[in-house]
């Protein structure tokens, strides 16, 4: 997929967990790799997430947990998405957090192209959605 | 979807035509212009409000009170929410939003962040081009929140029906009051974050600035708001209405429509000249020579652009 416009980023938090430092590191480099980046700040439902996608028309949403739901409440942001029209193909999708090594493949599998978990290193992320877009 | 499908699905408010359509807009495709042409007609109906001051004054955090009061009022509401680009990177944290990010499901509001990218004045150069997408699309209310501004970052009075200028207590004397540019293009001045000290001072400097001035047929109204409590917004809200049925009922409407109109056009005109401009001068091999000699101190920078300018017309 080409893209002739900036790259636009959705830096979101779902869920109940307070620890943003890692998306907030994560927004900053993007930024710095010449990326638009939105965050949308911590303790965000399934709702929301897709609601901001859908008003900010993004290209790709980063997905930040740490509290262990993400088998639950990542599904529940897909469909959301779905639900508002968004075409999931045409959204790069990857997350980062506490995602189990057993986890990876199912989260995988719904559509999540990339998993960064502690110790990533941005500019793997930041190739990551280069190499989608180019 | 064709554009004129595309373009009635925006004026029969679908969210996601309408946020595409945006991203058409900013990155200046044609299909953005075709749309934008088809829509315009519909056009004229909202108010269009400007936020505007220092950077950390509270903007963001005033317009998320400000659109909760319009709720309130049944009020359907679009904030374009311009933050800075980088100059080196051209990335952008786009962070007004988050401020207003529990507006984000109700269904009255729909909220759009906005790089500035090569925009001047604390403006994105579509910015006004989204402006009327939104109009057309039904919004009763747009909200135009700049870039955190400058002293000269005028630009949005060219664009808004009513500007707000945003201050602090304890943002200058009376010198700073006096000073030409952002204090002089505001109809409305609210002192944010006023149950810090010094918030009277600030008013009442503010109150001076406006009655001293001569020139003015709207007599601007100041007021005192802690955006973060959600205080003081009620009359705010009120003061902006107040504007609007001024300009609406009071003053001659088409001519006022008319000045707004050549405003936009003229801005428009401004940074497509000044970006074809760009164009053809780092493309020339008479700019690369004269800015060699400026550097050298063979040619001084004003006969420098002379000659490019004279090279390019």
């Amino acid at each position: 997929m080409k893209l002739n416009q900036a790259v636009k980023v959705l830096i979101a938090k779902p869920g109940l967990d307070g620890h943003d430092r890692g998306a907030k590191v994560v927004a900053r480099s993007l930024r710095d790799a010449g990326m638009e980046v939105i965050y949308t700040g911590i303790r965000q439902t399934p709702k929301m997430i897709a609601e901001t996608a859908l008003q900010e028309d993004v290209n790709v949403v980063g997905l930040s947990i740490l509290s262990g739901a993400h088998l639950e409440i990542f599904p529940k942001i897909i469909k959301e998405m779905e639900d508002r029209d968004i075409n999931i193909n045409e959204v790069l999708l990857f997350c980062g957090g506490i995602i189990p090594d057993e986890d990876v493949e199912r989260v995988k599998k719904m559509g999540f192209h990339g998993v960064f978990g502690p110790g990533s290193d941005t500019r793997d992320i930041i190739k990551f959605i280069n190499d989608f877009f180019s | 979807m064709n554009i004129s499908e595309w373009s009635q699905n925006i004026l029969n408010g679908n969210k996601r035509s309408l946020s595409r359509a945006i991203t058409e807009i900013e990155s200046e495709t044609e299909t953005g212009k075709k749309i934008l042409s088809n829509i315009y007609s519909s056009t004229g109906r909202a108010q269009i409000i400007g936020f505007t001051g220092s950077a950390g004054v509270g903007k963001s955090t005033l317009v998320r009170a400000v659109i909760k009061e319009q709720i309130l009022r049944k009020k359907k509401t679009a904030v374009i929410a311009i933050d800075p680009s980088s100059p080196f990177s051209q990335g952008a944290i786009l962070g007004d939003r988050i401020r207003m990010q529990d507006l984000t499901n109700n269904e009255l509001v729909f909220i759009r962040s906005m790089a500035s990218r090569k925009g001047l004045g604390g403006l994105a150069s579509s910015s006004v081009n989204v402006m009327n997408l939104f109009d057309a699309a039904g919004f009763d209310v747009v909200i135009i929140e700049t870039v955190g501004a400058g002293q000269d970052e005028v630009d949005i009075a060219n664009i808004a029906q009513t500007t707000i200028i945003v201050a602090n207590p304890s943002a200058g004397d009376e010198i700073q009051s006096m000073k030409s540019g952002l204090m002089e293009i505001g109809q409305i001045f609210a002192v944010n974050k006023s149950d810090l000290p010094g918030s009277d001072a600030a008013l009442a400097y503010i109150n001076a600035l406006i009655s001293l001035a001569t020139n003015l047929e709207w007599t601007p109204i100041s007021l005192k708001v802690i955006a973060r409590r959600e205080q003081g917004i009620k009359e705010l809200v009120d003061a902006i209405d107040m504007h609007q049925s001024y300009l609406r009922e009071e003053t001659n409407w088409l001519i006022h429509r008319k000045e707004m109109a050549k405003n936009q056009v003229r801005s428009l005109i401004k940074s497509m000249s000044y970006n074809n401009l760009l164009k053809i001068i780092e493309n020339n091999e008479i700019t690369d020579k004269v800015i060699t000699e400026v550097a050298s101190g063979v040619t001084d920078p004003i006969t420098a652009a002379e000659i490019i300018m004279g090279e390019i017309s």
